[in-house]
């Protein structure tokens, strides 16, 4: 299975889920390669692992301020830190859902994990190069981190 | 997995019964198929089961005809000679008749009610079958219309609920993802049911042999799948029974793997090929482009990374990683290292085709940057090739050393070779 195919998919995923749950579309930015460190973290992170044939995660951060507007557009007033954790795991789940229902004769998906701060230790697989995708919604910047080992 | 010829035919005889047998019953095509793993077993029977139906209602019409033939004789004999003695002698005749024409009667009707019964049989079989094997079969009529006859798998894999009725093209409009592939299925569908096509000959121009189908999922998202579509013409019991026997199955993971394979099988040849070049080439200068290449690659990167999305600046963008990209395409092919060169070129390829779009947006990138991403470990194991290449040589030339002065007679400085030694683990 091409890298070019699973990017593709990890990216459509979180695509939808504006479209659909949010009700607004999001824009995807250039994606580009994590060389020089490991790919920046806004406030909050939902990771998806990936094992079997290929090992990697998927990362997907965003800043706290994006997810309380998106709450917002979905009429949910409840902006506390366990409801934006909660969002992020829903876009975490929509990635595994999503790679499950595509890769699932190839990879296992492991539960999701969650993750809040800027600082928290995320693991890429060695010798594997990040790949971040911006995801651009309104003036908000979210990121989508895919990293699979060759 | 294709479906074999036998299949075919198979079903072909079965559906036939299925068409008689749902005439004698008066019964209905739209009973829910039971999965069962009886399936094998019932085809022989089913399609035997078609031509005893068939005599089983002569028989019946036969029997209706004769004793109302009778009547009619007896009837107009009646009407001409009314005497005492001709009643008594219609009404022994006609004891008679009774007498023999009964035990006729109930042997037909046992008869009849064994080939229904077999009928029945083949029709609980057809609906086994139907309900437990693994390719999507369905009917196709003239106007194009699925018939109400298909296959459990057939509902599973084009998420299809009430297929009855439907017209084939609507199904296929809401899975393919272009009109060309739709259109040409159509024609492809109506070519088939011409007279006097060749049935090979356009089996040859099915354009859904493999094509790729996009499903909406629960989650809002979209799941593709590769599907593989065959179609034969079948013949029914007259001309307006006729129809196409559609098969379909989901080839998704063998595509899939085929395509690992293949590319696995051109990496294992430019593996063999890339240690060669190495081997050859001059150990400087093919440092020295490793170097340029590995600063192209981050300063394309770069160029990626910086700020920006409108149209103006995506296109500069482009053709700032095309620059950069073309001057290492020169370098890798005046080395020359083809395996190189080729991935350069391919990357190339891709940015070009984007540079010809009006309006470009981020996912277009998708494949450059993993292109981009494949080169750089392509770098990384010519590199690492290479480190050992220089290894060897030097442990090559060590013991070289080593055996001259083997042959001179003086002491031999193992300690020297032992770091090499170390290195090269």
């Amino acid at each position: 299975m091409s890298s070019e195919f699973e990017l593709g998919v990890f990216v459509n995923s979180v695509m939808h889920y504006f479209e659909s749950a949010v009700q607004q579309p999001a824009a995807c930015g250039i994606p580009h390669l994590a060389l020089r460190a490991s790919p920046v973290l806004a406030d909050y992170t939902g990771i998806v692992r990936i094992s079997g044939r290929r090992h990697g995660v998927v990362v997907f951060t965003a800043p706290r301020s994006m997810l309380c507007v998106m709450l917002m557009c979905m009429q949910d007033t409840d902006l506390s830190h366990e409801h934006l954790l909660e969002l992020v795991g829903k876009i975490a789940y929509r990635l595994s859902g999503d790679a499950e229902c595509h890769f699932r004769h190839h990879y296992s998906i492991s539960v999701r994990s969650l993750i809040h701060g800027r600082d928290a230790p995320v693991v890429y697989p060695p010798h594997a190069r990040p790949i971040v995708v911006p995801i651009n919604w309104r003036s908000y910047l979210a990121r989508l981190v895919v990293c699979m080992e060759a | 997995m294709k479906p074999q010829p036998q299949t075919f035919n198979a079903l072909t005889d079965i559906s036939s019964a299925h068409l008689s047998s749902t005439r004698l019953a008066g019964g209905s095509q739209h009973d829910a198929p039971p999965r069962s793993g009886r399936a094998a077993a019932g085809v022989n029977a089913a399609a035997g089961a078609n031509g005893t139906a068939a005599t089983a209602l002569i028989v019946q019409r036969a029997l209706l005809a004769l004793p109302l033939l009778l009547l009619t004789l007896f009837t107009a004999w009646l009407l001409t000679l009314h005497d005492g003695a001709t009643l008594r002698g219609v009404l022994f005749g006609g004891g008679v008749a009774l007498v023999l024409l009964l035990p006729l009667t109930l042997y037909a009707r046992r008869q009849a009610s064994e080939r229904l019964s077999e009928a029945a049989a083949a029709r609980c079989q057809l609906s086994n079958i139907l309900g437990c094997v693994h390719e999507g079969v369905f009917l196709v009529g003239r106007d194009l219309r699925l018939s109400a006859t298909g296959s459990a798998s057939m509902r599973e894999l084009l998420r299809l609920g009430a297929p009855a009725g439907r017209l084939f093209e609507d199904v296929l409009r809401t899975l393919l993802l272009d009109e060309e592939t739709l259109a040409a299925a159509v024609t492809f569908l109506q070519l088939l049911w011409a007279e006097r096509a060749d049935e090979h000959a356009i089996e040859s121009l099915n354009p859904l042999r493999q094509v790729e189908a996009s499903f909406a999922n629960s989650r809002g998202g979209s799941e593709r799948r590769i599907l593989s579509f065959t179609f034969r013409r079948m013949g029914g019991t007259s001309r307006a029974d006729d129809f196409i026997l559609g098969m379909v199955n989901d080839v998704t993971d063998r595509v899939l793997l085929a395509r690992e394979l293949e590319e696995a099988q051109v990496d294992a040849d430019s593996q063999a090929e890339l240690l060669l070049q190495l081997v050859r080439a001059d150990p400087v200068v093919l440092v020295s482009f490793l170097n340029d290449a590995d600063d192209a690659f981050r300063k394309c990167n770069a160029i990626l990374s910086a700020s920006g999305i409108g149209q103006p600046q995506l296109h500069r963008k482009l053709m700032g990683v095309l620059q950069e990209l073309d001057a290492l395409t020169l370098a890798a092919e005046a080395l020359p290292l083809a395996s190189f060169s080729q991935r350069l070129r391919g990357i190339e390829a891709v940015l070009s085709q984007l540079c010809s779009r009006g309006a470009l947006i981020g996912n277009d990138f998708l494949p450059a940057v993993v292109r981009l991403d494949e080169l750089m470990s392509h770098a990384a194991t010519m590199r690492a090739i290479h480190q050992h290449i220089v290894l060897l040589r030097a442990a090559s030339a060590a013991l070289a050393a080593l055996d001259e002065r083997g042959s001179s007679g003086t002491d031999a400085p193992v300690a020297a070779v032992a770091p090499l030694a170390t290195s090269l683990r």
